[in-house]
């Protein structure tokens, strides 16, 4: 009676994971997370192009901690030169420009717009990821249709952009064209990852714990 | 009358035939006797702006200072070693001052006075500025730096219903602005420019009274140089009649032949090339509907083959747009104008199309269109791009800068000027006060406070008004991670703080920024931030 070998030694078969390893050889690249287990579960780190929808209720739980590597300036294949700029449509609260200062970003980059009309905010998506001169381009959507989100991915793939959707976790059960869809809710001191989708990888669940978040002042006095 | 001409004439005719001598100067062929005729006869109307320096100062500073200014004594000076007083308004002539005082007698006239040195850039540009105002009553224009104006008006007589109107006309423009303004009519361009200078009133000079005219004229109107104003002066030379009665030869020795040819061409014997101010070039468009068009859907289509004419228009002219109005008539006055503004000049009318089809979109129509026009002003020289041999589809010559503008116009279209800001840090320990949005600016960047190392880790999100938790903060809720960072500012302002800020995660698992009011009399718990 043989031992069925490990599937990693019988040759050619094909690997579901492979699939985005296989694009990110040639076309595509990943951005690395800057958390290793987060790499590991998404092939290698954040797929590119891609629209991604992360899914949580609540601000404060560090959801954009977990972005930070998506808003360095960095150059995408569609043009050489280092996009910079951080499009922020209809945020739920006011960005404070110091924290972005003290992550050693540039704040003026950082463009906000805050209480558009949904469908004002979508469009302005749609038309910051269609032109592929945004490094990042985030927006707060409470309802939004298949169709609308389909343009958007689009929008995102062909032109080399990078789009973050934050949506309420109840839209987790509706299904949704996004290369990349994750849940976000807080456990004890993590960040408990839930990875929906994640196209051409299996969907996986982490538990990731966000250092830096905050510098702790090392004199704790009594209050 | 014994014509003033004929001795000049004569005298020159005899200096020609003795030799030359030591000062060798080629003396201007004179003019053939009888005096060619003007091919056309031409009428210039010269304005002389005596208080442009003044007039410049003030139109740079806004409109309550300017005010202010023209309220007290106000001079203005030039930018010589001695500082001297070019122009000064009525209250500062009531006081003493003269035009060519020097700053410090100026000052020993009238202690209060304001001053202000000229900025000979800023009148160029105003002076050109009027002159592309002028080109509506003449195709001919003309600068005479620094102060003056020549307008070809023969043709226009007509049209504005004779001198006197067109003059009052002209004049009226800029009285009705504050600025001093002498004016005079002659068959030479140079002749009205001196007479103009001579005068405060509106002079109007008939071919056959011309030399007459010009021969009470002081000599200083010529505003030839000092030395040679000097030397006229020792001659007995006051006035041009005096210069003409000199031997012509005798005269271009002592005081050069260009002089000369400047008084032959205010008398008309000779032609004078003048520089005409260029027309800016612009586009105009209309189109007269033959139904009326109710909804701006219909209207797209119709722009978008008047941009195809555009485009040409443009193209083989090499300009690109920077401003385009489109202005839809409605049988009733009120017409509605759509104006798309671009931050850099443009030729691509696709993108021109995008921005116009968010710009109706927003557009509440009053009433049915009967009429279409379009108006292109400021068409400035395009930049040449090379395109690509083998078309690949996307355009990838385009720069990122050029992207992001565009993007940014998009945007602007659809939901306003100012919807999108830029970030900025502010130098303040208040945390609600130390940012600030502000319109973006593309090009270069500005430089932002530096942060010291030493300074706890701010919250990605700010809440607007901080939220009252309570008096005192309940350990189940909020158990606190670190902190105090104690922030006592502004207690020179209205807005002071004293507060002690903690790091704190709530019972949910959200990192909060909360602080305790020291300030306050109960030294309550507010939540201020969240740590993203």
């Amino acid at each position: 009676m043989l031992d069925p070998p490990a599937l990693e030694q019988i040759p050619n078969v094909w690997r579901a994971q492979s699939l985005t390893l296989a694009k990110n050889g040639d076309k595509n690249r990943v951005i690395a997370t800057g958390h290793h287990q987060l790499d590991a579960a998404l092939g290698g780190g954040w797929p590119a192009p891609a629209l991604i929808e992360v899914l949580c209720d609540r601000e404060g739980i560090g959801e954009l901690q977990l972005l930070r590597s998506l808003m360095q300036p960095r150059a995408m294949q569609a043009c050489p030169e280092q996009r910079c700029v951080v499009l922020w449509l209809n945020t739920p609260l006011e960005l404070h420009a110091m924290a972005i200062a003290q992550l050693g970003l540039d704040p003026t980059r950082h463009w906000c717009t805050r209480s558009l009309s949904m469908v004002d905010a979508l469009w302005a998506m749609e038309q910051a990821l269609r032109s592929g001169s945004c490094a990042l381009v985030m927006a707060w959507a409470q309802h939004i249709t298949l169709a609308m989100l389909r343009r958007l991915k689009l929008a995102a793939v062909a032109n080399g952009s990078m789009g973050v959707l934050f949506r309420p976790t109840g839209a987790a059960a509706v299904p949704s064209p996004a290369t990349l869809r994750m849940r976000l809710r807080p456990e004890k001191e993590d960040l408990h990852i839930e990875l929906l989708k994640v196209q051409g990888r299996r969907p996986a669940c982490l538990n990731l714990q966000l250092q830096g978040r905050t510098r702790r002042i090392p004199a704790m006095q009594g209050s | 009358m014994p014509e003033p001409a004929q001795p000049l004439l004569a005298e020159t005719a005899a200096v020609a035939s003795v030799p030359p001598c030591l000062h060798s100067v080629a003396v201007p062929a004179p003019p053939s006797v009888p005096l060619p005729r003007l091919r056309r006869k031409a009428v210039w109307l010269a304005l002389h702006f005596s208080s442009w320096p003044m007039a410049a100062v003030l139109s740079g500073m806004t409109e309550q200072h300017s005010t202010r200014l023209r309220a007290q004594p106000f001079a203005v000076i030039d930018t010589d070693r001695k500082r001297r007083v070019l122009v000064c308004n009525e209250q500062a002539r009531a006081r003493g001052l003269r035009p060519g005082h020097s700053l410090n007698a100026a000052i020993a006239l009238c202690s209060e006075l304001q001053v202000a040195v000229r900025d000979l850039d800023r009148e160029a540009v105003l002076l050109e500025a009027a002159a592309r105002n002028c080109q509506r009553y003449t195709s001919t224009v003309s600068i005479e730096p620094p102060n003056e104006l020549l307008l070809e008006v023969r043709g226009s007589l007509r049209l504005f219903g004779g001198v006197e109107v067109l003059v009052k006309t002209v004049l009226d423009d800029f009285v009705a602005r504050g600025i001093a303004v002498s004016a005079a009519l002659a068959p030479t361009a140079r002749s009205a420019l001196w007479l103009s200078r001579g005068t405060q009133s509106l002079q109007i000079i008939r071919p056959r009274a011309l030399p007459l005219a010009l021969a009470r004229l002081p000599v200083s109107v010529l505003q030839w140089p000092q030395d040679i104003t000097l030397r006229l002066s020792r001659f007995g030379v006051s006035t041009v009649g005096d210069l003409r009665r000199l031997p012509r030869g005798g005269l271009a020795r002592r005081i050069g032949a260009r002089y000369l040819t400047e008084l032959d061409a205010a008398l008309g014997r000779q032609p004078e090339l003048r520089r005409t101010v260029a027309e800016l070039p612009s586009f105009r468009d209309r189109v007269v509907l033959d139904a009326e068009i109710e909804t701006t859907g219909l209207l797209e289509p119709l722009i978008a083959t008047r941009l195809v004419a555009l485009e040409h228009f443009l193209t083989t002219r090499t300009l690109a747009l920077t401003e385009l109005v489109i202005e839809l008539v409605h049988r009733a006055p009120p017409v509605t104008r759509v104006q798309t503004g671009l931050a850099i000049p443009t030729t691509d009318m696709r993108h021109l199309q995008t921005l116009i089809r968010e710009r109706l979109g927003s557009l509440q129509l009053p009433a049915p269109i009967v009429e279409l026009r379009m108006h292109a002003a400021h068409l400035v020289p395009a930049a040449g791009r090379s395109k690509q041999l083998f078309h690949s589809g996307q355009d990838q010559g385009e720069g990122l800068q050029q992207r992001l503008v565009r993007l940014l116009e998009t945007l602007e279209s659809r939901l306003g000027r100012q919807a999108v800001n830029a970030l900025q840090v502010v130098a303040d320990h208040r945390p609600e006060r130390a940012q600030s949005q502000s319109p973006i600016a593309l090009a270069g960047s500005t430089r932002s406070p530096s942060i010291p190392d030493w300074l706890p880790q701010r919250p990605w999100w700010l809440l607007r008004e901080p939220t009252l938790l309570g008096a005192t903060l309940r350990k189940e809720e909020f158990a606190l991670l670190s902190g105090p960072e104690s922030i006592e500012a502004g207690w020179w302002d209205a807005d002071s703080c004293k507060r002690e800020y903690f790091i704190a995660r709530a019972r949910q698992g959200a990192l909060c920024w909360i602080f305790r009011d020291l300030a306050a009399p109960g030294a309550a718990w507010y939540l201020h931030g969240l740590f993203g």
